[in-house]
């Protein structure tokens, strides 16, 4: 239990230099400092453009809006106040522009020119080898269409409770984070992780089982 | 169980990760951006240049609206009250010159039958 507190301690200790630091690039940003910006940007684009990818569930639309997150966070340095902590600040403008691409996106009809490939259902990109050698071809395509079904399942929740548990789950941001960036209370935000949590138990209810 | 989870505090982060559905959440990781992100940003960043903040203008531009609205409707709210105010003081001397024209007919007819009063004075003693 000490050990648990001792590392939670620790975390937040942890989150409090990298805020400190994340604000002195800010600064650093704001007088035209391009390193300054590489380091945010390398720093923070996993989260990012992970968040946006699970949210969009499009990888090739996830990296443009990630792209414009950094854009108006340089085009932002001048004029940032550093009232709040930067991480809750940048994914606020993340939720503006992944909730702007859907209201686009339900206005308009899309027709996608590339079909459901690995790409374009979330799956891990980049360099990352599968491990083929240990599993069979069979155990590989049900994990595939796990993962699969784990994606379609996140994308189904309304995109509230979807931001709240791609948020908490894949970003680790706390309670007041996540209420700070959906503009709700954090009783309102549980209560969205509660539902987007037993919504999925019930849509993944076969994995859950198999389990 | 379902208060269990919902009741979880932001300190308690631990219980998060006993739930099912978070562990089946972690087999599905999040998507990384290809090595050559970071470049092209900052490329597209560069491009877009520090320039004029959109942003923080509309962030302005709201305020002052809203501030400008707030003033009039102030503004409207109180100026009944303000007109009453400033009306008041000539009601005011209307009867203060009512009085006076009054006190000034009193005390002439008070001079014209001085004997009268007397008596009356007396009889109440």
């Amino acid at each position: 239990m000490k050990d648990e507190i001792r590392d939670d301690e620790a975390k937040r200790a942890a989150a409090e230099d990298s805020d400190t630091h994340d604000k002195s690039l800010m600064a650093r940003m704001s007088s035209g400092d391009e390193d300054a910006l590489r380091e945010l940007i390398e720093k923070h684009q996993g989260a990012v453009y992970g968040t946006i990818s699970k949210m969009l569930g499009d990888p090739i639309e996830a990296q443009d809006l990630a792209q414009q997150v950094f854009v108006r966070v340089y085009r932002a340095a001048g004029s940032y106040r550093a009232t709040a902590q930067f991480k809750t600040w940048m994914f606020t403008i993340v939720r503006n522009l992944v909730f702007n691409e859907h209201r686009r996106r339900s206005r308009a009809t899309l027709i996608t020119l590339h079909g459901p490939d690995n790409e374009s259902s979330g799956a891990p990109q980049g360099f990352e080898l599968q491990d083929h050698a240990t599993k069979t071809p069979g155990e590989n395509a049900l994990r595939e269409e796990m993962l699969s079904a784990i994606d379609a399942a996140i994308l189904a929740l309304p995109e509230q409770q979807r931001l709240a548990i791609v948020l908490r789950r894949y970003d680790e941001f706390s309670y007041e984070q996540i209420a700070g960036i959906l503009k709700t209370s954090v009783p309102a935000t549980k209560s969205l992780l509660f539902r987007a949590r037993e919504t999925l138990r019930e849509t993944l209810k076969s994995y859950l089982e198999s389990k | 169980m379902k208060d269990r989870n919902f009741n979880n505090t932001p300190d308690e982060p631990r219980l998060d990760e006993n739930d099912p559905v978070w562990k089946l959440l972690a087999e599905s990781p999040r998507p990384e951006p290809d090595a050559w992100f970071a470049v092209r940003t900052v490329a597209r960043c560069r491009n877009a240049g520090l320039g004029f903040d959109w942003l923080a203008f509309r962030g302005i531009l709201r305020w002052s609206l809203c501030g400008g609205l707030g003033i009039c409707a102030a503004v409207l709210l109180l100026s009944p009250h303000i007109r009453s105010e400033l009306k008041a003081p000539d009601q005011k001397k209307n009867v203060q010159e009512a009085f006076e024209i009054m006190a000034s007919m009193d005390t002439t007819s008070t001079d014209s039958t001085s004997s009268s009063t007397s008596t009356w004075q007396d009889s109440s003693l």
